[in-house]
Parts: C-alpha cells; sequence; structure tokens
C-alpha cells in the first residue's frame, strides 16, 4: 500500500498518530515442541496507535507476541524474518528504512527501555561515556556540551551524585539503577516516542513504583508519546491513558483505559481483567491453559477454542479488521461484540 | 515470639533463627536475623518481603533444607537439628516445598506420572498398582488430564506444571506446605486456577501453608497471618486484614502504597521512598529500614527495635516510633 | 512402544544429521558384524597372479602390492575399526564415569587428581602419547585399546563432572531432597541420567578418534601390521603405491576410514544439538 511520504516533522497535527502500525504480519522459522522446523506465525495483522503525548500499555501473556510488536517497530528482527505491513511513525514507514536512515530515528526520535538494563549497557564501558556516546552520534554537540547533557539527565532521572556516577561501570550500579540510566539513555536526545519493553521486571515492588512514575513524569514534560509493553494490569491501570490487549499475535481489544476497564468487550479482556483482581472464591472457569498454537496459522479467531461466548463464526469466519464499538477510538477484534 | 495467645501447639515453630552464609569477604552475609514464626495446624501464614528480605531461607529452613545458623527449628514439637537424617527423611511426607520454578523443580526425565509417584514410592508402602491409582486420583483433583501422565514436563504449560508439583506434595497428605513464589511466574490468567486451587485444598485438607511471595494481594486474598520482613528481620507480623487496612511499620505502608491495583479508579497515594535496599552485606547498624525510612531519626540507629504488640496480642511491629497507645507492650522474648 | 518410534522418527525428521550420521554409522556396524556373508573372498588370501591390479570385476576395488582383494578387506576393516572404538570408548566411560561423579559430587582430592590429569593430557599431543605408549608396550590390538581407552577416560569424567558441578546445588537436588530422597536416589535416579548428555555427545566424538588414533598408529607402523585387514595398515601400504601410479590401494581404505569418521562426527554434532535444544525445550 502505497503511503505519501511526509516530512518528518514533528506532529503539529492533534489528530495524527505518532505511531501507526497498520496489518502487520511476522512470522520466522521456528522448531516446534517436537523439534521439527516450521514457520513460527508471531504476528498475525497487528494494529496499533499511539496516539500523540498519550501513554499506550501493550498487554498481553507469554507469547502473545507485545516484545516482537516493538522488536519490530525498533528495527531488530533477525534476517530470516518475513515481516509484512507499515510501522508508520512521523510520515515514514520504518519496515522500509535500512540501515543509516533507520539509525538516525533510533536513539534520536524514538528511545528504547529495554527488558534488562544489564543487557541493555555495555559492561566495559562507562556509563557516561555511554550517554555521551548517544548524544554526540545524534547532534553536534561538543564534547564538553554532551558531558554537561549526560550529567542534567542522569540527574533528572534521580541518581544521586550524578557526577561521581557518571564515571561508574553498569555493573557498579544496583538495578534499579542501571534502569535509570536506560530510561535516561532512551530519553536524552528528547524522543517523539519511547517504547519501554518490560522495564521493570526483576525489579523489587517498592523500586518498580520509583521507576515508573519517573517514566511517565518524564515522557509528560517531554511532551513525549510511549508504548509500555507490560503483562502487569496493575502498570497498565496507574500509568497509561489508552490500551492495546494481544493475544496470539492480534490486538484483540483497545482504546482508552478507562473505558476498557470499565467496560472490557473482548471476552479475553474480561477474563484478564477479573484474573489481576485475585479476589479467592469468584467463580473463574479455569481457561485451557495451553499457549495458542502459533505455528498454525488462520484468519479465523484463535481465541475461540478457549472462549466462552464461542459460535459458529467464529470457528469459520475470518476476523474483520476490527469492529468499532462504544467509541471510536475503543476497538474489538470479536465477531460478537456488541456495535452500537 | 510465644506470645499468641492460642493454647493450641505450634506445627512449625522457628525461635531466634538466624541464618549467615559464607560470600568469601570479610564479613558474613546475614540473610536471616533473628526472626522468631510460628505456624499453628491449619493456619496459613504469609511470608512477604522483596529482594534480600530472607524469605526463601526462612522458607528452606522451615522444612529443613537449611540448617539456621543460630535459633532452632521445630516441627510439631520435636527440633529439627537434632534429627538423624533418617528421620529427618521419614519427617519429610509431612512437610512439602512448592517452588517458584516448576520447570527446575522437576527430573526432566521422569514421565509426569512417575513424578507424581514418586513420594508414595519413597514413604508409604503401596504397590505399584495402588500407587497408579493414587496417582491418577491426585490427578484429577488436580484437574489435569490423564493423558498427562505419559508426558514430559517440557511438555507441560507452567499452571499444569505447578498442578503437578502441588500435586506431587501433597500425595503423602502433609501437614504443612511451604509455597516459595508459586505463581510468580505464571502467567495472570493462569494464577487466579491455581490461587483458587490452593484455597480449595486448604480448605478440604486443612493443610497449614508458609505462602512467601511480594504479591500483596495475593497474601490478602489467602493467608491468614503475615510477616512482614525486611533485610533477614521481621518488622511487622499479625492478622492479613489488620496489617494491611491499619500497617504500623513505615515499611509495610511504603509496601502497600507501591502496589499497582489494575483499576485505573483506584489510585494510591504513593510514598516515595528515597533510595533502594541495602544489600545484606551492607545492612545498617540499627533498624534495617533506617536508610530509606521517611519518619527516621537518630534514635533508630540505635540498634535493632523491639517488637511492640498491640493490646489484644496480636499485631506487632518492629519500630521505635509507633503510638504507644497502639502498641502498648514488649514482646516477651528480644 | 509405539510412542518412543514416533518419538525418534520426529528427532531424526528434525535433526537430519543425526539420522545421516547414525545411518553411515550402522552400514559401517553392518559391514563389520556380516563381513564373512558380505566379503566376497578371504581378506588375506593372496591371490599371486593379480598382485596390485586395479578395480575390475573379479576384485571390486583391485588388490594390494601383497595381492589380497581390497574390497574384502575393506570389508573385514571395519571389525578392527569398531572392535578397536568400541571397547576403547567403554573402558573410557568405565573409568571416566565413576571418577567425573566423585570428583563432581564430592570434590576433594579425587577431583583435584582429575584436573591435574586433564593438564597433563593437554601437555602433550595425544597422538604421540598414544604412540609412544604403545611402542613402549608392545605392539598388539589390546595395547592399542587400553592406551585409548585410558587416554580418553578424564574426558569422560570432565564432561560429566561440568554437568554434575552445574546441577549440584541447583533446584532439582533441593526439590529432590525436600521430596525425601535419600543420597543414593539423588545421585543415580536424579543427577547423573541428568548429567550424561555430554557424556553421550563424546562417544561418538571419541570412537571417531578412537578408530583415528588407531589407523594413526597403524600408518606409522606401530600396532597393527600386515597382513591384518586394518585400514589404516592398508592407507600405509598403499602410500608406497601412489607414487608409482596404483592409487587405488590407498584410496579406497582411505574413504572408508573417512567417511565412517564423517559419520560419527555427524550424528555426534546432531547429538549436541538434539541435546542443546532438549535443554531449552526438550
Amino acid at each position: 500500500m502505497n503511503h505519501p511520504t511526509m516530512t518528518p516533522a514533528a506532529t503539529s497535527d492533534a489528530v495524527n498518530p505518532v505511531l501507526s502500525i497498520r496489518g502487520v504480519h511476522l512470522a520466522f522459522a521456528s522448531r516446534d515442541a517436537v523439534g521439527a522446523v516450521r514457520r513460527a506465525h508471531v504476528l498475525n495483522g497487528v494494529e496499533l496507535e499511539v496516539g500523540p503525548g498519550r501513554i499506550v500499555g501493550l498487554i498481553g501473556e507469554t507469547g502473545a507476541g507485545k516484545s516482537m510488536t516493538a522488536t519490530a517497530t525498533i528495527g531488530l528482527l533477525p534476517p530470516s524474518a518475513e515481516i509484512k505491513g507499515q510501522i508508520i511513525f512521523e510520515g515514514v514507514d520504518l519496515l522500509s528504512l535500512q540501515g543509516a536512515a533507520l539509525d538516525k530515528v533510533r536513539g534520536a526520535r524514538i528511545g528504547f527501555v529495554a527488558q534488562n538494563p544489564r543487557a541493555a549497557l555495555e559492561p566495559v564501558t562507562r556509563v557516561g561515556d555511554q550517554l555521551v556516546r548517544l548524544i554526540q552520534a545524534h547532534s553536534s554537540l561538543s564534547s564538553q556540551a554532551a558531558r554537561e547533557r549526560a550529567i542534567a539527565i542522569l540527574e533528572a532521572v534521580g541518581i544521586p551524585d550524578p557526577q561521581a556516577r557518571y564515571r561508574a561501570y553498569p555493573h557498579e550500579l544496583s538495578g534499579g539503577m542501571a534502569q535509570r540510566v536506560v530510561i535516561a539513555m532512551a530519553l536524552v536526545n528528547l524522543p517523539q516516542l519511547v517504547i519501554a519493553d518490560e522495564p521493570t521486571t526483576g525489579l523489587d515492588v517498592t523500586v518498580q513504583a520509583q521507576v515508573l512514575d519517573l517514566l511517565q513524569q518524564l515522557v509528560r514534560a517531554q511532551g513525549a508519546a510511549a508504548l509500555i509493553i507490560t503483562h502487569d494490569l496493575g502498570i497498565v491501570a496507574q500509568y497509561c491513558d489508552d490500551m492495546a490487549i494481544m493475544f496470539a499475535g492480534r490486538v484483540v481489544e483497545r482504546g482508552p483505559v478507562a473505558h476498557i476497564f470499565a467496560k472490557p468487550q473482548h471476552p479475553y479482556s474480561r477474563r484478564l481483567i477479573a484474573a489481576s483482581r485475585a479476589r479467592i472464591g469468584t467463580a473463574l472457569t479455569s481457561m485451557k491453559s495451553d499457549p495458542p498454537d502459533l505455528f498454525r496459522q488462520t484468519t479465523a479467531c484463535v481465541y475461540a477454542d478457549r472462549c466462552e461466548l464461542v459460535a459458529a463464526v467464529c470457528q469459520s469466519a475470518p476476523l474483520e479488521k476490527s469492529c468499532s464499538t462504544a467509541a471510536p477510538d475503543h476497538r474489538v477484534l470479536c465477531h460478537l461484540a456488541q456495535t452500537p | 515470639m510465644t506470645t499468641l495467645t492460642s493454647p493450641e501447639p505450634a506445627l512449625l515453630q522457628l525461635e531466634n533463627v538466624s541464618r549467615s552464609f559464607d560470600v568469601g569477604g570479610k564479613r558474613p552475609l546475614v540473610a536471616v536475623r533473628n526472626v522468631s514464626l510460628q505456624i499453628r495446624p491449619g493456619e496459613v501464614v504469609g511470608l512477604v518481603g522483596e529482594s534480600g528480605s530472607g524469605k526463601s531461607t526462612i522458607g528452606r529452613m522451615a522444612i529443613a533444607l537449611l540448617p539456621p545458623t543460630s535459633g532452632q527449628v521445630s516441627f510439631d514439637g520435636s527440633d529439627l537439628a537434632a534429627m538423624s537424617p533418617a528421620e529427618l527423611r521419614r519427617l519429610r511426607q509431612r512437610m512439602q516445598i512448592i517452588f517458584q520454578d516448576p520447570w527446575g523443580a522437576l527430573n526432566p526425565r521422569h514421565t509426569i506420572g512417575r513424578l507424581m509417584e514418586e513420594p508414595l514410592l519413597l514413604h508409604t508402602t503401596l504397590s505399584a498398582a495402588q500407587r497408579r491409582e493414587e496417582v491418577i486420583a491426585i490427578a484429577q483433583r488436580m484437574q489435569l488430564g490423564l493423558q498427562l501422565l505419559e508426558r514430559y514436563p517440557a511438555q507441560l504449560s507452567g499452571g499444569q506444571l505447578q498442578r503437578v508439583c502441588i500435586g506431587r506434595a501433597l500425595a503423602t497428605k502433609p501437614d504443612l506446605l511451604v509455597l516459595d513464589e508459586p505463581t510468580s511466574s505464571l502467567d495472570v490468567s493462569v494464577r487466579a486456577g491455581i490461587l483458587q486451587l490452593l484455597d480449595n485444598l486448604r480448605r478440604e485438607t486443612g493443610v497449614a501453608m508458609l505462602f512467601i511471595s511480594h504479591d500483596l494481594e495475593t497474601i490478602h486474598a489467602l493467608c491468614d497471618r503475615v510477616v512482614v520482613l525486611y533485610l533477614g528481620c521481621e518488622v511487622e507480623t499479625g492478622p492479613v486484614d489488620a496489617v494491611f487496612k491499619n500497617p504500623a511499620h513505615p515499611y509495610t505502608q511504603a509496601l502497600l502504597s507501591a502496589q499497582l491495583f489494575a483499576d485505573p479508579a483506584v489510585k494510591t497515594v504513593r510514598q516515595h521512598l528515597q533510595g533502594e535496599i541495602p544489600s545484606p552485606l551492607a545492612a545498617p547498624p540499627g533498624c534495617p529500614f533506617s536508610t530509606r525510612c521517611p519518619i527516621y531519626d537518630a534514635g533508630c540507629d540505635a540498634g535493632l527495635p523491639a517488637m511492640r504488640m498491640d493490646s489484644d496480642g496480636v499485631h506487632a511491629a518492629r519500630c521505635i516510633r509507633l503510638a504507644p497507645d497502639r502498641f502498648p507492650s514488649l514482646t516477651e522474648t528480644n | 512402544m509405539r510412542t518412543t518410534l514416533m518419538a525418534w522418527l520426529n528427532v531424526f525428521r528434525g535433526f537430519p544429521s543425526i539420522a545421516v550420521g547414525l545411518l553411515i554409522v550402522g552400514l559401517y556396524a553392518a559391514m563389520a558384524l556380516l563381513a564373512p556373508w558380505l566379503a566376497p573372498m578371504d581378506p588375506i588370501a593372496v591371490h599371486a597372479d593379480a598382485v596390485l591390479s586395479p578395480p575390475s570385476a573379479r576384485f571390486l576395488l583391485g588388490t594390494d602390492g601383497n595381492g589380497m582383494d581390497l574390497f574384502s578387506r575393506i570389508i573385514y576393516g571395519a571389525r578392527y575399526a569398531f572392535g578397536i572404538a568400541v571397547p576403547a570408548v567403554l573402558l573410557s566411560i568405565l573409568i571416566g564415569l565413576p571418577v567425573g561423579l566423585w570428583a563432581g559430587y564430592r570434590g576433594g582430592w579425587i577431583d583435584e587428581g582429575l584436573l591435574r590429569c586433564m593438564d597433563l593430557l593437554r601437555v602433550f599431543p595425544s597422538i604421540i602419547l598414544a604412540l609412544t605408549i604403545v611402542a613402549a608396550t608392545g605392539q598388539s590390538i589390546m595395547n592399542v585399546i587400553l592406551v585409548i581407552g585410558l587416554l580418553d577416560a578424564p574426558i569422560f569424567a570432565r564432561v560429566v563432572r561440568a554437568e554434575i558441578l552445574a546441577l549440584r546445588g541447583g533446584l532439582l537436588m533441593e526439590s529432590a531432597r525436600a521430596i525425601g530422597n535419600g543420597t543414593s536416589r539423588m545421585l543415580f535416579v536424579h543427577l547423573l541420567p541428568n548429567s550424561i548428555s555430554g557424556a553421550l555427545t563424546q562417544i561418538s566424538v571419541r570412537m571417531a578418534w578412537a578408530i583415528r588414533v588407531s589407523a594413526t598408529l597403524a600408518f606409522v607402523g606401530i600396532g597393527i601390521q600386515q597382513p591384518t585387514p586394518e585400514w589404516g595398515a592398508m592407507i600405509r601400504q598403499g602410500a608406497e603405491f601412489m607414487v608409482t601410479g596404483e592409487w587405488w590401494v590407498a584410496l579406497f581404505p582411505g574413504m572408508a576410514l573417512v567417511t565412517l569418521i564423517f559419520g560419527l562426527n555427524l550424528a555426534a554434532d546432531g547429538i549436541q544439538d538434539w541435546m542443546g535444544r532438549r535443554r531449552t525445550q526438550r
């Protein structure tokens, strides 16, 4: 599908989303349970939008495809991956970019907060030097100016004694501290979009709240948009404006957080929200707990074999792109969703 | 802490238990400091803490997988340290543990059926056919399809495997079950099912549980009493409703405020804690929470605060700044 | 029974290298077992009228310098290959596995001793070592087997030790102890079976090695000698004739040797991949 290439200016138009993922299919070769090599269909038509200045939570369980969506957006897929569709950012299809053009976007226009801070930081380079390198790669600041900017952002992310910590190596920092550094690296070049992939995995509960508060505060201060990938509905409820729920490589429901929590339309959304509220005694029918088979590609609904509402149409008819419901920005991928 | 007002003898008792590890440096790593804990038959006690709290170590000491470096662990009145290895092995049929990682805990080369049969093989004199029958009964109680008995652990999902572990643990009808973060590595939609299963089992069999977790909502749903740990010390203990509705210790308050509810309408007021949990190797001299406590003052460095008990004798916390009218009495020990 | 067959077929489907490797090895093993029925002639029968004759209808792969049929000799040669490799590797396992088990589980002086042994072995190129020992102790098949077996034992010990060290303090052991297993069950039912995947891979590799060593020994004139139809010895004789144009005398035994070693290494590779896969996914 042809898309006119617009100049990648800041989104002054309030209606234009910052990030628009359209019809993305992703497959690659993988070994199945018995060891045979087959194609795993990891993403099956993902539709997602991040509005300007909005924080979107992308939620799903293991194997839903949420991390893959982020990986595809950042352009870090392995070469054997087959990807179709479009990921439009600032008017440009990221999937069509390669090499230097992609590097210009990554790290400057899109910031990435990885799941494991120790994996994201280079172990043999001082933290401050890594920041400066990132700054200078995308700007023409002098070393002195870059250093000052680095110290400023270290302070902004709440690292005590930033002058001293500038010279620290990543292994000298605690988990929470290291994650703050990663956040600093994501935000230092004032990106339009921040993608955070499970940013609080492995962090203690009290530290998790601190880190998320920080992320939210900085993102809002910069007027950027954010996509937070998580499996924790608590994080989505407390920090996100919009949310998208994924299952088996599809976004089954998306819309404003308040709406969806109040009236979840998709059976999976309902189950997820009910399960997150851990109340013993509420009759929760045990769901088939096998993860969906990603080696089987189908255009019909994959949730059908564990859905309590399942009807004949679900097993056969291909899912429409999306059926809109109560609000124009609240979409559900379900044959049986109520349409107004 | 023997001040809990109940005449029933404790099933599990930890008295002033400490555990250190030699990690090669100048000082040993003190994982658990002077913890006292009691579980009565049929009771569900929650152990809450973050990293470095010592909760996993306590769980392992409770079940004699680790000996304490000081203090005493008794099960049904008998000191575990005084038992011979053979006696201890026989005792194990009465106390079992469920780990966080079901794949790591199960022998990948054995079928599910063989794994579930193992405790029966070790502790009973049932014939092979009888064991097989029992395994089938257990599998049905755990809502595991019988075809799974022929499969291997790697072929099952996390939720199914954890059910296998639970079934295995309950095979010998133990009196005590220790659960070390049993649902932390499972998906959300699976978690609820496991917790419901545990609750049902508790009600059907009357087994006592020591439930270790960092997830406060789960603890609140499942436990009768809760012990809050920080850097190897108990900082607060009491009935779960009392502790969660009226947390006395600043750490408990901060922990509760850091909870993220899956409901955008519920916004907790975040208590901002400074810094992070210190390493157990560099524990503060006085109150362990002194480095981050919002109500810290110089008196907090004067040594480990004593446990203060409330007037009902059930809710206690370890803080010198507690309101004396709410928490009038010191406990008998320490 | 049926399900195990299906399981094996799936393994072969996913890891063709195992299938091909084992096929090759299997063919050679069959050759070794059925030699008397497969070989058209007596391998040490001298055909004085047809010395150094090229491949023909009568002598499928030609004859060597003594007038013996190459084809029959190669078939019988498989017996020597397996006859040395299999006992040698079995000996290595018999010695190496218990030592590795103890070293990994208990540590102490057995562990130290083992590690020093390994260091010693690494200093010398093992073929030279094998050569020296066999030359010194006498040239017989038994000596060759003993030397190879002993030299390879530390390798098995090492791989088992490594895996045991990894599992020793881990969750599996804790869980086994918690359920009430005693030490011997922990060791033999839980620890050992999960520590032999490395050893399993090594079997194939070591067999290839044993065959190569014995062929090398024979090639340099130590160990097995004419007229025994051992491939190495055959290559030795054939090397002389390469210059004079009788290429088949060295080539065919050489190909037989290379193919078997290739098959063993291919299987080893595949097994290693499969084991690696098993670790993450069974």
